[in-house]
């Protein structure tokens, strides 16, 4: 009986993808793509993570977890499985997955589709379920450590070096999207803006007025968040209070690094915990009513499978299906952010080492579905709007007359009429080159929305709500990453200096935060002033910094799995990170050394210098002009470095493999020190 | 219904860990503490 049901499953999925794969011109419902994900991540779950659990890593509840071992109360917590699930999964959940899917939908929908859901399944889950049980086995120690203690002393260093760097340009470019998000739209601003305040109010109540009550502040402050959704309309309609809100690029990016700054650098109870406490019901609030949306309306797919721009000249983002389209997506099939996780808090709650399964694999299968979720969003939309709001006005020109003239010229109908109504009925003033990937998937989640509750009618305010999640989601990465970037910086200042390398020292915490949100500030501000659209330059450079960050992880594993007693099953990382490898390198090499300036950073720099000397730069953008060459080349050498660390520590570990491989009767790593 | 109520025990215990209201209790209450102790050492009266 049980057989049957898994070849139901089976029948049912393989069904849905054919349906997928084969639906050329015709529309197709959303509904199938659901069942396809589902079907997708239960077999895969059901077999292929049984297969790693039983056979690449022998689980076993006799052997004693650093929870039990080393229980502290503290860090180390036996921890029920659905909360450690729940935990992994607010950490793991970043705005990647929602972002990615819905830029590398100018591919159309199916690569985008079938890359979320096989990546997951054989790489990112991997991944996540590999580096968790290695640190499960290893008292719970950090991605550095292992590398370090498996690998050797050069490839932890290196990879060290590649974490902090990455983590900066991640909080730089999501910072980006916040600012795409907000430009242009006091409503959302001023809403975003609230949650701050109100926060803080929060901490105060929570810590001085009446301790611990978290459930009596968690129901004001949601009430609160909920009116400043509303009462954001006023705001943007009020000529008093709009221009207060209605700002330029530039100062929502100050506002925005000044922000990561005074949560980094105040306790963390008075801002940090309460704001990102508000965010985690808006965020898992949110996701769960787009799924019952979808479930409910099951709106028709308009975007095709395929579309032109796979030969490279996308208006999205420059660059080919390959290698471009898998950096793109990210998060959602496989994500190197995760193994800083996975080796970081939740090694230290698991209560039986069995759970690995169910919180390292199941909280990655759940997290591509939040992927899948968000490309439905910009499939569902007419993809002429979606051409509208993510290309950039170099491209489309700035009027609806304009955007529809081009647009129509690759073959996608966008009528005017039907734009500036869209805009109307949001309540923005424009929805052309919103780029960035937030106000498309806001509007796709307002379209799903308000065709299941309230109709045109409540769609402005669906999109704002939209909007303001997503700010939201990135802000909560942002605070919380600048915070442990803080962290590893005081970590690495302690070795020249004992008072900045104390979390109790002033100087010490303003100094490091200074640094890390200096680091990340700046490349915040490069895509602000990119004349490219900051997206165009910096989500390709986040995506392959991500991706080597994975292949990073996934080289650990490799290792972890072929000093173990069963080196056979290393194939499971080493596939993976063979792709990765190749995926990674390629775009690098790419965006180095590309000739078309829209995608190298080189050709772009030499492009600019061959405009400044022909004197084609009005002189006041001279000096603008002479710092977005000088960040293409520094782009260039960021993402030479991260190849070379990547290489650095492959190279380091194949010494490692080739060593194991010529010995291998060498003691069982994975096992542990308790078994 | 055993079932129905192991799914909403299963919820419960997600949402605990995802939303961490746990924790953020326990730290309004070890920060009170910390502030009262700081408080009473001010004052001179431990």
């Amino acid at each position: 009986m049980r057989h049957l049901v898994w070849v139901l499953v089976s029948l049912l999925g393989a069904g849905a993808l054919g349906m997928i794969a084969t639906a050329n011109d015709e529309t197709i419902s959303s509904a199938w793509f659901l069942v396809a994900a589902l079907c997708v991540y239960a077999i895969g779950y059901r077999f292929y993570s049984a297969f790693l659990a039983a056979k690449a890593f022998a689980l076993d509840d006799a052997n004693i977890t650093p929870a039990h071992r080393l229980s502290d109360r503290r860090d180390y917590v036996p921890t029920n499985k659905w909360v450690a699930f729940g935990h992994h999964f607010a950490a793991i959940a970043g705005p990647g997955p929602l972002v990615g899917p819905i830029l590398a939908a100018q591919f159309g929908y199916l690569p985008g589709t079938l890359y979320i859901l096989i990546g997951v399944v054989i790489g990112g889950a991997v991944q996540d379920f590999t580096i968790l049980v290695g640190s499960l086995r290893r008292d719970g120690k950090s991605l550095g450590q292992m590398i370090r203690e498996e690998i050797g002393p050069v490839g932890g260093a290196a990879a060290l070096v590649g974490v902090l760097a990455i983590m900066l340009i991640l909080i730089g470019v999501l910072g980006l999207v916040v600012v795409n998000a907000m430009f242009g739209s006091p409503w959302a601003t001023s809403t975003v803006a609230a949650t701050i305040p109100i926060a803080i109010a929060m901490g105060i109540y929570m810590v001085r007025i009446r301790p611990g009550r978290v459930l009596e502040a968690t129901a004001w402050g949601l009430a609160l968040v909920l009116f400043s959704v509303v009462a954001g309309q006023w705001v943007g309609e009020s000529a008093a209070l709009r221009p207060w809100f209605d700002l330029p690029k530039q100062t929502i990016a100050l506002a925005i690094i000044a922000y990561g700054f005074t949560a980094s650098v105040l306790p963390v109870w008075l801002l940090l915990a309460p704001r990102d406490y508000l965010s985690a019901f808006i965020k898992i609030g949110t996701v769960a009513l787009l799924a019952a949306g979808l479930l409910i309306v099951q709106p028709d797919v308009k975007l095709p499978a395929l579309t032109q721009f796979i030969d490279g000249s996308g208006p999205v983002f420059s660059g080919k299906l390959f290698p471009f389209c898998f950096i793109t997506i990210a998060c959602g099939a496989m994500s190197g952010f995760h193994s800083l996780i996975s080796s970081g808090t939740t090694p230290k709650l698991l209560d039986k080492e069995t759970h690995a399964r169910f919180v390292g694999y199941g909280a990655m299968l759940m997290e591509s579905f939040v992927g899948i979720m968000a490309l439905m969003s910009a499939a569902v939309m007419e993809p002429g709007i979606y051409f509208a709001i993510n290309s950039p006005p170099a491209v489309i020109g700035t009027t609806p007359e304009s955007a529809a003239r081009v647009i129509s010229s690759w073959g996608f109908a966008l009528d005017p009429l039907h734009l500036t109504t869209l805009t109307q009925q949001i309540g923005e003033t424009t929805l052309l080159s919103r780029t960035g990937g937030a106000p498309s998937l806001a509007v796709g989640m307002a379209e799903i929305f308000s065709r299941a509750l309230g109709g045109d009618a409540l769609k402005a305010l669906w999109y704002h709500f939209a909007i303001m999640f997503e700010a939201l989601f990135i802000l909560t990465t942002l605070d919380a990453g600048t915070r442990v970037g803080r962290f590893m910086m005081q970590d690495l200042l302690g070795q020249f200096s004992k008072t900045l390398g104390r979390t109790t020292s002033l100087t010490g915490n303003v100094v490091a935060s200074a640094l890390i949100v200096g680091g990340w500030g700046y490349f915040l501000y490069q895509g602000v002033i990119d004349p490219l659209g900051g997206i165009n330059t910096l989500w390709p450079l986040f995506g392959i910094a991500n991706q080597l960050l994975a292949s990073i992880a996934l080289t650990l594993g490799t290792t972890i799995l072929l000093k173990g007693a069963r080196p056979v099953y290393a194939i499971c990382t080493a596939l993976p990170l063979t792709w990765l490898v190749t995926v990674t390198m390629t775009a690098g090499w790419h965006k180095i050394w590309n000739p078309d300036r829209r995608i190298g950073f080189l050709a772009q720099a030499e492009h600019l210098k061959g405009q400044l000397a022909a004197g084609a730069i009005a002189p006041e953008k001279i000096a603008e002009t002479n710092i977005v060459i000088f960040n293409a080349q520094l782009d260039a050498v960021i993402t030479g470095l991260f190849m070379a660390i990547v290489w650095i520590v492959l190279l380091d570990a194949a010494r490692v493999w080739l060593r194991t491989l010529r010995a291998p009767a060498a003691a069982p790593a994975l096992a542990g020190a308790q078994s | 219904m055993r079932a129905l109520l192991a799914a909403a025990r299963a919820l419960r215990d997600f949402l605990r860990g995802f939303i961490g209201a746990t924790e953020l209790a326990h730290d309004a209450h070890a920060v009170r503490e910390a502030l009262a102790l700081r408080a009473e050492k001010r004052r001179g009266c431990c």
